[in-house]
């Protein structure tokens, strides 16, 4: 009976282990192989030697390019055009924001975000607690 | 000088990129806020070569003090266990560039660098802030607990990738070149019953059909992380063909194939099958429901809109090669 159990749960654990791909998706973006490709490389060898140019590290070192000022200008100039524009589905988060946050004008809006993320960023409000705690709905 | 990184050279706005080799510039990027408590790093760079003038890129005096650090480099990242790497661009490196393109004029002089001196960027966020400004919202704003999953660094590539339009017009040039593509950069098979299975169909495409490798991409998104998968790409040489092999262990079934078509060459796809289909609009919910059937869609890894269709490979094989479908079908007649 032990024996059966214990050769289940190895074969469980290894099916679980074999049968996903192998593939973990970390970063994503531009990739740009070497032109030169040696004939006999492997596929693996040939995607090893590419560069990837991550896009979201791209956007953060492009914000972090401005400063303070232009950071918070941004921030409003975002929640205004979802405003005017009655565009949330392109900027989802920010919609929401903007959605929680429309009893008060842009500026209003855009200091309580930034003053959220700035005490998030100290440590002053615990990721999880901060996720959990944050009702979107009235 | 195989493990080091691979650049680009534009010297102005006419210029082509192309990949080279050459050396490696080293700058001391200084970091606050680390949660590793280092001080300072060197920080190998991608080789932005100079086709014109020396530069010594530790003159530039490039300073990263910014709270906002991430811990990708423009280096080697090791993954897992495997000694494999994979040459991620990451923060310090655009940080960089950004700080080289704002550069002054009179600055550019002073370095000795040309004044018209320009460098490479595959991103162009110029009038499209409000992405960058959801972008870090995803990562540092309180969001809902169940988009959760949202803040993760890859969804928020996900989030910019679905919006074309940062990208720079020289990646544009290098990805209709197929010099680039968009998707995932990286490749660790574990298991090895999939990987002989890979590797067989690795030489069916490249050599017998005359197909290339062209990297990975991640396909089903659309549908939600219940069909999300990542899949080997392979493409004709003029890249009209493409071929995205599926194999993940999710979906329980043999390797599926996602193949492409571009739109200027469908006619002719279907005058060479001898008949006409009808083109389905785009699955909604799952990507099962246009199994063997052709719909129109937008291929994100060419940035080209396609024709497409989800299919098993016994589908493929006999639209190759149509004198096999009654030997096919007797023997799964007697099969059942």
């Amino acid at each position: 009976m032990f024996l059966a159990a214990t050769m289940a749960t190895t074969a469980a654990a290894q099916e679980e282990r074999t049968r996903r791909l192998g593939i973990h998706p970390e970063f994503e973006g531009i990739v740009m192989p070497r032109q030169v490709v040696r004939q006999r490389d492997g596929i693996e060898e040939r995607i090893r030697d590419a560069i990837l140019w991550d896009t979201a590290e791209a956007a953060f070192a492009y914000f972090n390019r401005w400063t303070l000022t232009d950071k918070q200008r941004q921030l409003a100039e975002a929640l205004r055009y979802i405003g005017e524009e009655n565009d949330a589905h392109t900027l989802p988060i920010l919609g929401q924001w903007a959605v929680k946050l429309s009893g008060k004008t842009v500026d209003e809006a855009a200091e309580e975000m930034w003053q959220q993320a700035k005490a998030r960023r100290n440590g002053q409000i615990p990721l999880r607690a901060c996720d959990k705690g944050f009702k979107l709905s009235a | 000088m195989g493990k080091f990184l691979y650049g680009h050279a534009i010297r102005d706005s006419s210029y082509q990129p192309s990949l080279t080799r050459a050396g490696v510039w080293r700058a001391k990027v200084v970091r606050r806020g680390d949660e590793r408590k280092e001080s300072a790093r060197d920080v190998r760079l991608l080789n932005f070569e100079i086709t014109a003038g020396g530069v010594d890129i530790a003159g530039i005096n490039f300073n990263e003090t910014s709270p906002l650090f991430r811990d990708n480099f423009g280096r080697e990242r090791r993954h897992g266990e495997s000694s494999s790497s994979l040459n991620v661009a990451g923060y310090h490196v655009f940080a960089l560039v950004y700080h080289i393109r704002g550069i002054t004029q009179q600055q550019k002089a002073d370095l000795g660098l040309p004044i018209d001196y320009d460098i490479f960027s595959p991103f162009d966020f110029t009038g499209k802030e409000r992405l960058v400004m959801e972008a870090v919202a995803r990562r540092y704003l309180p969001i809902y607990y169940k988009l959760e999953s949202q803040r993760n660094i890859f969804a928020v590539s996900n989030f910019l990738n679905d919006h074309p339009e940062i990208f720079s017009r020289h990646a544009d040039v290098e990805i209709k070149r197929n010099l680039a593509f968009v998707g995932v950069g990286k490749l660790l098979f574990d298991d090895l019953p999939h990987r002989v299975v890979l590797d067989s169909l690795d030489k069916f495409f490249v050599n017998e059909r005359g197909y290339r490798f062209n990297g990975f991409a991640t396909d089903f998104r659309e549908f939600g992380e219940k069909y999300q998968t990542v899949a080997t790409v392979y493409a004709s040489p003029d890249m009209s063909r493409i071929v995205h092999l599926i194999y993940d262990g999710r979906f329980n079934v043999p390797p599926l194939i996602l193949w492409k078509i571009r739109y200027g060459e469908w006619a002719e796809e279907q005058r060479s099958r001898g008949r006409s289909t009808i083109l389905q609009p785009k699955p909604q919910h799952s990507p099962f429901e246009r199994l063997g059937q052709w719909y129109t869609s937008s291929d994100r890894h060419t940035q080209q809109p396609m024709v497409t269709m989800l299919t098993m490979p016994v589908r493929f094989i006999l639209d190759q090669y149509p004198g096999l479908e009654a030997t096919y079908r007797r023997s799964l007649n007697s099969a059942r």
